[in-house]
């Protein structure tokens, strides 16, 4: 535990693309940390701990994924206080993890890589309008086309410190309509995350004039913006 | 069928979909949980549907339905599924879109089951169970279910007084269900499609099954029960409780399903010991457990291995009634935190007895004092804990305290009881003598300098040097089966003074006082203590839109008030009248080993301040369960046993 800290060269971490799927679309994120921590000690892999009162198990997340929203593009980075492979981790926690919780990709990264948090800054979308029996593709491009000649759109968020209004015009990077499955239409959404502020795919949604209640969102990428390019943080390898 | 127009169950999954994000818990009907048991419904001949009439975060806490679920798949020919009490929100969800009440695993209706358990945990979640019968569609009446309908079952501590259940049960399964669990699913499938009425008079036939359309109650002028006509020839009567006697060998789950949201008790349990003989005589649980019975220190060790490998649970604790009586627990502590420290995970006690003991236990345990530690004095002073045979003498209560400010913790939270039999004033300035000499000790531990880093222990408060003291104090509600069964409650006034009294005592700002809503400790002494006439009111009173009455801001009074007296019954017939050792009692149609001689005798001696010593560690004093059932006093320690006997 805590007291038997390992050598820095010992430490070893490891980052995990993993995704949250039906089974488990309703837990929050706190629930979905504590089953991650919980498969880990069923795995019975050597997991470094934060030191202090309640040593925490050092797993640290991109992001958080709201309720209700599914996802194929969630990362985390394990710290392990022994040497152990990418492919171990991945098979080990497979082997013990709740239906619809799944390790997708894993490889290690320096142990000093930046926390995956501070760097994540654009996440990807598919979203399934449901709500409307006869919603064809014309009516949805239009109110997307609409929705993208707006200067600004302020929309109201309730924190800590009451109400808010922040524009999500800028963090729109791009809204495209995808096909067409038993009546019902897809869109993929690029969205801004991070420091720069979130936006969710369920207020672009309402924005535009489209349902949202009981549409279908699901996690298909998440970024780190490099000049042009967006990687995932698979192949950023920390740097 | 009376389902034709139902949606198809695919209709119903496709709503739910719909409904689950509009509700404030979405989690607690989402199911998928690790360990949770998906099995093929066409595989089997018997599903049954455990049913918890409370929330998912408490129902998930408890531990008799794990060991149901745990049995009940074990078998080849049944599956069992979870089901508990939707939020209100989730009720009107439900209700506006017409879906029935459905399972957490494969969410099936629950009227598609052969069999509807409920565990009866506390009388106030009573209206809970017939709302959910409603929800799912099942007649709320025994008498109105046809072929086509789900057995409805209960079991647990409350079914030790069934009547105020009866209309609205099928069967009651008195005691432990290890056993008995395994003789009602046979019986359902040998007699399942012979009729409903053949099917009911089998399950009669199997020990500790109660079946109550079989008995008719009669009264005389009065009101009071004359007795229980039998509609039927050869049945058994009163109902003799179930025991498991080999409790080391008795199933035990190897897995719980794990919740991802967070719940009451959400932590891997481990059941040392059934049963508790110390006698407190305001105490059900003393009575309906009898005799004590140990897990071998082996055992618990084994399961808590097997637990914690496919839970990976980060807390595990050792349950009982009252596990610092658990006759190894110094030896199996010692060996699990060998085990458990360098893995993490920490190890619990609940209720720990009122001793230095128990606080070396505790201190033993916990290395970093996360919490308060709580004891159970229950009275005031020593004359009122003689009375209640609560074996806690003034200078204990002080050592206790002592060791526990000694030991680094700067809080304790203390129990009690108001409104026992023979309570006084004097008894009440008791506690508040106690609450304020348990702050000095502490005060006075924390100036020596004791208690700051005791032993190198670490504090985790914000202000170490600040001592607290929690009294929190319920009101007591007489029990079927206890000593105290014929004394009537306090008055709903006199309960307010007392509560008053103590509020305008305890004002100091180191002490927190907390108290129980009286009405509802009211109602639920009408409950507990009720007959089959109380099923009536508690109809009415869920017609008035009662449910989750457990849940203080849910509870309406008033509401219960007005069934009461639009059904015409009584509450202070119920509550508040002394009963006469002579009196026909609704739950002698149960058995629970324990001679109603034998709880009149300590009823005598309770009122003349004589203590009855534990059974396990003196003379047997002859309560009876022993010889009247055939059992024994299994201790685990090889040196202890023996020494008890029936
Ligand atoms: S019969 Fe005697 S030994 Fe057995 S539980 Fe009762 S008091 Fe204890």
């Amino acid at each position: 535990m805590a007291d038997e800290m390992a050598r820095i060269d010992e430490i070893t971490r490891i980052r995990v693309r993993f995704s949250k799927g039906d089974p488990v679309r309703f837990i929050s994120h706190l629930d979905l940390t504590r089953a991650m921590e919980r498969a880990v000690r069923r795995a019975k892999l050597p997991i470094a701990f934060s030191r202090g009162f309640h040593p925490m198990p050092k797993i640290a997340y991109a992001s958080a994924l709201p309720v209700g929203t599914t996802s194929e593009a969630e990362y985390a980075d394990f710290e392990f206080n022994r040497p152990v492979e990418a492919e171990e981790v991945l098979r080990r926690l497979n082997s013990v993890l709740p239906e619809g919780i799944r390790i997708l990709e894993a490889s290690r990264v320096p142990a000093d890589a930046g926390a995956l948090m501070a760097m994540v800054d654009l996440a990807e979308y598919r979203v399934e309008v449901v709500g409307w029996p006869d919603l064809s593709r014309d009516r949805v491009e239009e109110a997307i086309g609409r929705l993208l000649d707006r200067r600004e759109i302020p929309v109201e968020r309730r924190g800590k410190k009451g109400a808010r209004v922040i524009d999500l015009r800028p963090l729109i990077k791009e809204i495209s309509w995808q096909g067409e499955d038993h009546g019902r239409q897809q869109i993929t959404m690029r969205l801004g995350m991070g420091n720069a502020g979130n936006a969710r795919p369920e207020e672009i949604l309402e924005s535009s004039g489209l349902p949202s209640a009981g549409s279908g969102v699901h996690r298909i990428g998440l970024f780190v913006t490099r000049g042009e390019t967006f990687l995932s943080p698979m192949e950023l390898k920390g740097r | 069928m009376r389902h034709d127009h139902d949606p198809a169950s695919e209709d119903y999954r496709q709503i739910l979909h719909e409904i689950l994000p509009q509700v404030e818990k979405p989690t607690r009907y989402q199911g998928n949980e690790l360990n949770a048991v998906h099995k093929d419904p066409d595989s089997v001949e018997i599903k049954v549907a455990l049913a918890f009439p409370d929330l998912y975060e408490v129902g998930m806490s408890h531990l008799g339905l794990k060991i149901l679920y745990y049995i009940i798949n074990g078998r080849e020919d049944a599956l069992a599924e979870r089901v508990y009490a939707p939020w209100v929100d989730m009720e009107r969800l439900l209700r506006e879109k017409g879906v029935p009440l459905f399972s957490m695993e494969s969410w099936t209706p629950l009227r598609d089951f052969e069999i509807v358990g409920f565990t009866l945990q506390y009388e106030m979640s009573y209206t809970n169970i017939l709302n959910m019968l409603d929800l799912a569609g099942i007649p709320l009446r025994s008498t109105g279910r046809g072929e086509g309908d789900p057995l409805v079952i209960a079991g647990g501590p409350c079914a030790f007084n069934p009547e105020p259940l009866a209309a609205f049960m099928d069967l009651f399964v008195i005691g432990d269900a290890e056993e008995a669990i395994h003789q009602v699913l046979d019986t359902c499938k040998t007699w399942r499609g012979r009729g409903r009425r053949a099917l009911l008079r089998a399950m009669a036939d199997i020990p500790g099954v109660y079946v109550p359309s079989l008995f008719e109650v009669e009264y005389d002028s009065r009101g009071l029960i004359q007795g229980w006509r039998p509609r039927e020839e050869g049945l058994a009567f009163p109902v003799k409780k179930r025991v498991a006697q080999e409790l080391d060998l008795a199933p035990y789950p190897d897995a719980f399903p794990v919740p991802f949201m967070d719940i009451v008790h959400d932590r891997a349990m481990v059941e040392v010991m059934r049963g508790c003989t110390r006698g407190c005589r305001f105490c059900q649980a003393d009575i309906l457990y009898r005799p004590v019975r140990e897990r071998r220190p082996e055992t618990v060790k084994k399961l808590v291995k097997t637990l914690l490998d496919r839970t990976g649970y980060e807390e595990l604790s050792l349950t009982s009634l009252s596990s610092s009586d658990y006759s190894c627990i110094q030896q199996v502590i010692g060996d699990l935190m060998l085990q458990l420290e360098p893995e993490g995970v920490a190890l619990s006690l609940p209720s720990l007895r009122v001793d230095s003991f128990s606080v070396g236990l505790a201190d033993q345990i916990q290395r970093v004092r996360r919490t308060s530690l709580t004891f159970a004095p229950e009275a005031g002073t020593q004359r009122l804990r003689d009375v209640i045979n609560k074996g806690v003498a003034e200078e204990n209560l002080f050592d206790t305290v002592r060791a526990v400010f000694g030991a680094g913790w700067s809080s304790v939270k203390l129990y009690f009881m108001i409104g026992l039999p023979t309570e006084t004033e004097a008894d009440l300035q008791g506690i508040v003598d106690l609450a304020y000499a348990a702050l000095r000790e502490g005060r006075s531990a924390r100036r020596r300098g004791m208690g700051l880093t005791g032993e190198g222990k670490l504090q985790n408060s914000k202000d170490p040097g600040r001592i607290s003291v929690t009294v929190s104090a319920s009101s007591f509600v007489p029990k079927p089966h206890t000593p105290f069964q014929w004394e009537p409650q306090a008055r709903l006034e006199t309960l307010l003074e007392r509560q008053e009294f103590l509020k305008k005592r305890l004002r100091d700002r180191a002490i927190s006082f907390q108290w129980h809503d009286a009405p509802l400790s009211q109602m639920e002494a009408v409950l507990s203590r009720g007959d089959r006439r109380v099923g009536e009111a508690l109809e009415r009173a869920w017609q008035l839109g009662c449910r989750f009455d457990g849940w203080a801001d849910h509870f309406h009074h008033e509401r219960w008030w007005q069934a009461f007296s639009e059904t015409g019954l009584s509450m202070d017939f119920y509550a508040h009248r002394e009963r006469t050792f002579e009196e026909r009692l609704p739950w002698e149609v149960v058995d629970a080993g324990v001679t109603r001689q034998f709880l009149w005798r300590e009823r005598t001696r309770a009122l003349a301040g004589e203590r009855t010593a534990d059974c396990r560690f003196g003379p047997c004093p002859g309560c009876g369960v022993c010889p009247r059932l055939g059992v024994d006093t299994r201790l685990a320690d090889p040196d202890l046993t023996g020494r008890a006997g029936g």
